[in-house]
């Protein structure tokens, strides 16, 4: 028989360690400190678990009560009447963030792009924190601003232009609501607020590309445009969709600016310009009102789970892309 | 004809001067070899050729280098022509994150080179390094997969598939095994009747072997070039002397 090696681990002898006091103190706080921060850790993740399983528990009743896909596809919102169709919020949801990320989304990754690869390193020095401040500005001001300006503008120039125009030929763009509050508006909002996320993000991601690649590409002779499209197409793409992703989910879980600005009509848009009702405003609009209503309670809970499985879910996405591309340059 | 001429070339890296009034011919369709121990301003004055050191910000750059006659530091100089006429080859390969096929294809597709004949382009260059008959099975396969020095012939083909008229070379062979290191060797030899050549090196035996000229630079200043029969039996400087003698460096 062949002999194994030995490969118990022994312990130092106890006299080793005592010897040296400052790496005994030092080993205390590096113990301490992995404590301290994988406690953290675990106290994060616990919070997410607590949260959803609380949101569960408490939309069980109106789960239970009716078959999901009648929640999720019911039209009428009569809680009086029992009727709890979450159809119009979804919708609402929906269309306001596709209209913000129609605007927002091009221009946000040009500008990233522009900030990684066009501008010279004290031009991004002083741009940069330009950008975090506008992610840094509180909804309600961007809700402000829109009351103030962006809803004026769409109810006397931006509306009658549009049915004049586009809307002689497409439902989509005809005047439905003279307003002013309504998707586009609250869905410009929307996109300014998510633009400089998108950004940053997209920017992040193409300064992690190696510069080899850059140098490469710019001494075979390619021009700027010619490197950063190719950079963007062979290297820079999965994360530029995961800031995408995350813009989305940022813009689709956004309460307050929405709210002050969609209409809060609880009804599925077919125009631009409808009023409507996203999943945010209405758990926001509603909490604490009549509460008396049967399993009314519960079906906000259900619309606060939906809301954070859909956030959460996108977000768990774009965050996975980013890591694993970080990981590999 | 010289096809580079340098003339009182100076750079900073911010303050600190990196290349000090250089100035050298670089002869035609021959092998030249810069030598000098680390961070004498080899790859400086390599970088400076092609025009890729203005990527770096900190970079000030005073004095002329004649390209084909033309200062390539005039303004309005095409950048991206000089950069096409002047290829580089790194130190360390870069496969660019697309297929085998792609890497090759990639300059002569920008520049409008292929006229159609694209793949007989990129199977002309890859079988000028070598490389054809380990990869024609897998063109379409990632660049990454491949071995270190198949991965620095890959370079070479993606370089000369730009059709340039000088070939730069930065220690281009310090990375690979030495036999790869070799094989990259034979090639660059063998190209010394269609390009020109300037090889930075650190290995004294491998500008013995390959190089017809020699530049030699200590912290920043050109100390001595010539041919190399020359330059290697009979350095005028002492500090050649020293250095080739390995005394110093
Ligand atoms: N990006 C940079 N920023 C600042 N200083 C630099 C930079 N690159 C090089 N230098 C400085 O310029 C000098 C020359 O550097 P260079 O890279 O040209 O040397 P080298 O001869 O190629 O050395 P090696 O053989 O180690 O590659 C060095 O003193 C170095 O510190
Ligand atoms: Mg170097």
């Amino acid at each position: 028989m062949e002999a194994t090696p030995d490969t118990t681990i022994r312990p130092l002898p106890a006299k080793k360690i005592a010897a040296s006091r400052l790496s005994r103190w030092r080993w205390f706080k590096d113990a301490g400190a992995r404590t301290m921060l994988g406690a953290t850790a675990v106290i994060i993740c616990l919070l997410i678990v607590v949260i959803t399983a609380a949101l569960t528990a408490r939309s069980w009743p109106i789960l239970s009560a009716y078959p999901l896909a009648e929640l999720l596809t019911g039209q009428v919102w009569q809680p009086m009447r029992g009727l709890f169709g979450f159809a119009p919020f979804i919708a609402g949801s929906v269309a306001v963030t596709l209209v913000a990320m129609a605007f927002a989304v091009v221009p946000a990754v040009f500008s990233g792009m522009y900030l990684a690869e066009y501008t010279s390193s004290r031009t991004r020095s002083a741009l940069k924190p330009l950008i975090d401040l506008l992610v840094g500005i509180p909804s309600v001001v961007y809700g402000l601003w829109g009351v103030l300006f962006i809803v004026p503008l769409v109810r006397d120039h931006i509306g009658p232009l549009s049915d004049r125009t586009l809307g002689q030929f497409f439902p989509f763009f005809a005047r439905t609501n003279p307003s002013g509050y309504g998707l586009l508006a609250a869905g410009f909002v929307l996109a300014v607020m998510v633009f400089p996320l998108i950004v940053a993000v997209t920017e992040e991601v193409l300064r992690s590309i190696p510069r080899e690649m850059r140098e490469t590409l710019l001494a075979l002779g390619a021009t700027r445009w010619e490197t950063t499209r190719c950079i963007m197409r062979r290297a820079a793409l999965s994360g530029t969709l995961a800031a995408i992703v995350l813009g989305f989910s940022r813009a689709f879980g956004e309460t307050l600016a929405v709210m002050m600005l969609i209409g809060n009509t609880p009804r599925i848009p077919s125009s631009l310009f409808d009023a409507a009702y996203s999943l945010p405003a209405l758990i926001a609009n509603n909490y604490g009102e009549i509460m008396s209503v049967p399993l009314y309670e519960s079906a906000l809970m259900g619309a606060a789970l939906l809301l954070l499985i859909v956030v959460l879910g996108f977000n768990v996405m774009a965050r996975l892309v980013i890591m694993r591309l970080t990981k590999r340059s | 004809m010289q096809p580079l001429s340098i003339r009182k070339l100076n750079v900073w890296y911010g303050k600190q001067q990196a290349l000090k009034d250089i100035t050298v011919d670089i002869p035609y369709h021959q092998i030249t070899a810069i030598i000098g121990p680390s961070g004498c301003g080899k790859s400086t004055l390599l970088k400076s050729f092609n025009r890729l050191l203005d990527l770096n910000e900190q970079v000030r750059i005073n004095g002329q280098i004649l390209f084909d006659g033309e200062n390539i530091y005039a303004p309005g100089v095409d950048v991206t022509d000089i950069r096409t006429r002047i290829g580089l080859l790194a130190q360390k390969p870069f496969p660019l994150p697309m297929s085998i096929y792609d890497n090759v294809a990639y300059g002569p597709r920008i520049h409008g080179l292929a006229n159609g004949n694209l793949s007989q382009i990129v199977t002309a260059q890859l079988q000028a390094v070598g490389l054809w008959d380990e990869v024609k099975e897998r063109l379409k396969d990632p660049a990454t997969g491949l071995s270190g020095g198949q991965q620095q012939r890959l370079c070479l083909a993606r370089t000369l598939a730009v059709q340039p008229e000088v070939l730069l070379c930065d220690e281009s062979t310090a990375s690979l095994d030495p036999i790869s290191a070799r094989g990259i060797e034979e090639l660059l030899r063998g190209f010394k009747d269609k390009y020109t050549l300037v090889l930075v090196t650190h290995d004294i035996d491998q500008a013995r072997r390959l190089a017809d000229y020699v530049i030699f630079m200590w912290l920043g200043e050109l100390v001595e070039h010539g041919p190399a029969r020359r330059f290697f039996e009979q350095p005028q400087q002492e500090l050649t002397q020293a250095y080739l003698a390995r005394e110093i460096g």
